[in-house]
């Protein structure tokens, strides 16, 4: 942090609060460790403090674990709220969704420039607005098609499915089990998700979930009770198309070992197999009702067994495996480019950035001590 | 009760339709009957729960096979009740002209199949008052006949039809469990220069071009 710094750009306020709110820091508590008031760094993030002094800006660079650099220039794709939908408990804290919105925008950073080395999928999400449950059906049913697969088997990687669309999934590392999963349609469009929250089956509802907001709530607020619903439809709809699973469901009276049976082959929870029966009329509600009751009893609502395989997301990851081979770019480089601390970019992408190699010609042999 | 053609009614029950649910309790039944082992402690309980278990059981496998049945949902976990196209059903073992007391009145399933057509507006509405059963007459262990039975909304019994034997082959649609989607990752590849496609597309030219002289 000691080399001066002649920034080209002007300070922007919006990086400074995005490194925070990813450090899930409050004004006060960055203020706090920067030596500063609240009110200056409240001055600084939204743009009243244009300039502030150099030695402020290398402490909450410091601090927040970005270089200096970071906090000039425009932020060129903030994932804004509006944009952005989550999956979570309504007991999930504001400051959590925007840690996780902050660690979205800076794998949006990530992403874009990797972009200018690898081939990205376009995005390619149909727009079906749908409110009623037969549209939400029937929107599931366009989507398949849209995507040009077959609108009655079973989706046996739906992350890649999605990645082929352009949307790429990435796994999130904030330790909560109060988002399950977050997404945002734009340039770059992402799923996040939360692998801390068991198992595989959940994890492709999540992933469909989101697909659902995508695809029926672009430029709707999300997060009421309605638009949640809706995504868990879609989801249902998505994974578990109503007349194949119906067919299926039919094939064998209601019991767990027919449950688990169409687990394996549809990749989805035992709840959601549960559920799915019971809005298509497929059980009643005293068997959905004592088939909740057995899971919750079982503590299956937490962990199921007999999880499916879950089929990594892969387009990330060979990005960054992919650098200083694939391509000349590296991690380092990279990391530097976007002036992030080799620590913050472990912490936003899971990947650790190698220690530069020590030049020969920094070390003193020892024999000009002797 | 004579000349009852119910397909002229209730257009989804055909003859061959019915022919092959008729049919296909008869088999089962026999299967069952196979398997009747009297010297080991097997009476007539065993062999008829063993027979309604895989009836139930072969009609839900069927409704796989043909697209116009379907398997309604039941509150209770032994109470099965299937539909022809939207028609409800229940089977019952006995006399098509004395039902059992219980098989007289509509189950939930079958209820909640008919509001289903009322709402949707499917099939003929009309032709939905009658309760319908299918009576399957047992003699010396084996299925001798098998009988539509339509009754009122009392339970009495206003018409009946003997289904035929194996005349159930026609207008069936195979349906076979969808493979699944396997889709495969999207792995990141570099981007290519300009001037490294313009080469690639050339050595593709070039290699159409001897390919097509050869």
């Amino acid at each position: 942090m000691g080399s001066v710094l002649v920034p080209s750009e002007i300070f922007w306020g919006e990086r400074l609060q995005l490194a925070r709110e990813f450090r899930e820091l409050t004004q006060t508590q960055l203020a706090e460790k920067v030596a500063a008031s609240c009110a200056l760094i409240s001055l600084c993030e939204n743009g009243k403090k244009r300039e502030p002094v150099r030695d402020l800006v290398e402490a909450c660079a410091d601090v927040l674990g970005f270089q200096p650099e970071f906090f000039y220039g425009p932020l060129q794709e903030p994932f804004r709220e509006d944009e952005c939908s989550f999956r979570h408990r309504r007991s999930a804290p504001e400051r959590l969704k925007n840690q996780v919105r902050a660690h979205a925008t800076l794998i949006g950073m990530v992403i874009d420039k990797l972009r200018s080395f690898f081939k990205l999928p376009a995005v390619d999400v149909p727009q079906i607005p749908a409110r009623s449950v037969a549209e939400v059906e029937r929107a599931a049913e366009e989507c398949r098609k849209h995507w040009k697969i077959s609108i009655d088997g079973p989706i046996n990687a739906i992350g890649h499915l999605l990645e082929w669309h352009g949307v790429i999934i990435v796994n999130h590392l904030v330790k909560s089990t109060k988002v399950d999963a977050f997404s945002r349609y734009g340039k770059t469009s992402v799923i996040f998700l939360n692998r801390s929250v068991p198992g595989p089956s959940r994890w492709h509802f999540d992933i469909a979930h989101e697909c659902g907001h995508l695809v029926l709530h672009q430029g709707i607020p999300t997060g009421t009770i309605e638009t949640e619903d809706e995504a868990n439809r879609f989801a249902s709809a998505f994974l578990m198309p109503k007349a194949a699973f119906s067919r299926e469901f039919k094939l064998a009276p209601f019991s767990w070992s027919h449950v688990f049976n169409l687990k394996a082959r549809w990749q989805t929870s035992a709840a959601s197999i549960v559920r799915r029966a019971y809005d298509l009329g497929l059980i009643s509600a005293v068997d959905y009702r004592r088939g909740f009751q057995y899971l919750s009893a079982k503590g299956w609502n937490k962990a199921e067994p007999q999880e499916p395989v879950f089929q990594e997301p892969s387009w990330l990851s060979s990005a960054l495996a992919g650098l200083g081979n694939k391509v000349d770019l590296t991690l380092q480089k990279l990391c530097a480019d976007l002036n992030f601390e080799p620590q913050t970019f472990l912490d936003v992408t899971g990947v650790a950035v190698p220690a530069p190699k020590v030049k020969l010609t920094d070390v003193i042999p020892f024999k000009q001590f002797a | 009760m004579s000349n009852f053609e119910p397909w002229k009614k209730y257009p989804d029950l055909t003859r061959d339709r019915l022919s092959v649910i008729a049919t296909m309790i008869r088999d089962v039944r026999h299967g069952c009957v196979l398997l009747h082992d009297p010297d080991e402690g097997d009476g007539p309980w065993s062999l008829g729960c063993r027979a309604y278990e895989r009836i139930c059981h072969a009609i839900r496998k069927a409704s796989l096979t043909y697209n116009w049945l379907k398997i309604l949902p039941e509150k209770s976990s032994l109470g099965f009740s299937f539909a022809i196209g939207n028609v409800p059903f229940r089977f019952y073992r006995g006399d098509p002209e004395e039902p059992p007391s219980h098989y007289q009145s509509r189950s939930y399933g079958e209820i909640r199949q008919i509001q289903l057509c009322l709402a949707l507006d499917m099939g003929d509405i009309q032709s939905l008052d009658g309760v319908l059963r299918l009576a399957v007459e047992i003699t010396d262990l084996e299925v001798s006949a098998v009988t539509l039975v339509e009754m009122d909304g009392d339970g009495s019994p206003i018409d009946s039809y003997q289904i035929p034997f194996d005349e159930g082959d026609t207008n069936l649609v195979s349906i076979e469990a969808p493979p699944p989607i396997v889709t495969p990752p999207a792995i990141a590849e570099p981007l290519q220069k300009e001037e490294e496609e313009k080469k690639d597309d050339e050595k593709r030219e070039r290699g159409h071009g001897i390919g097509s002289g050869s």
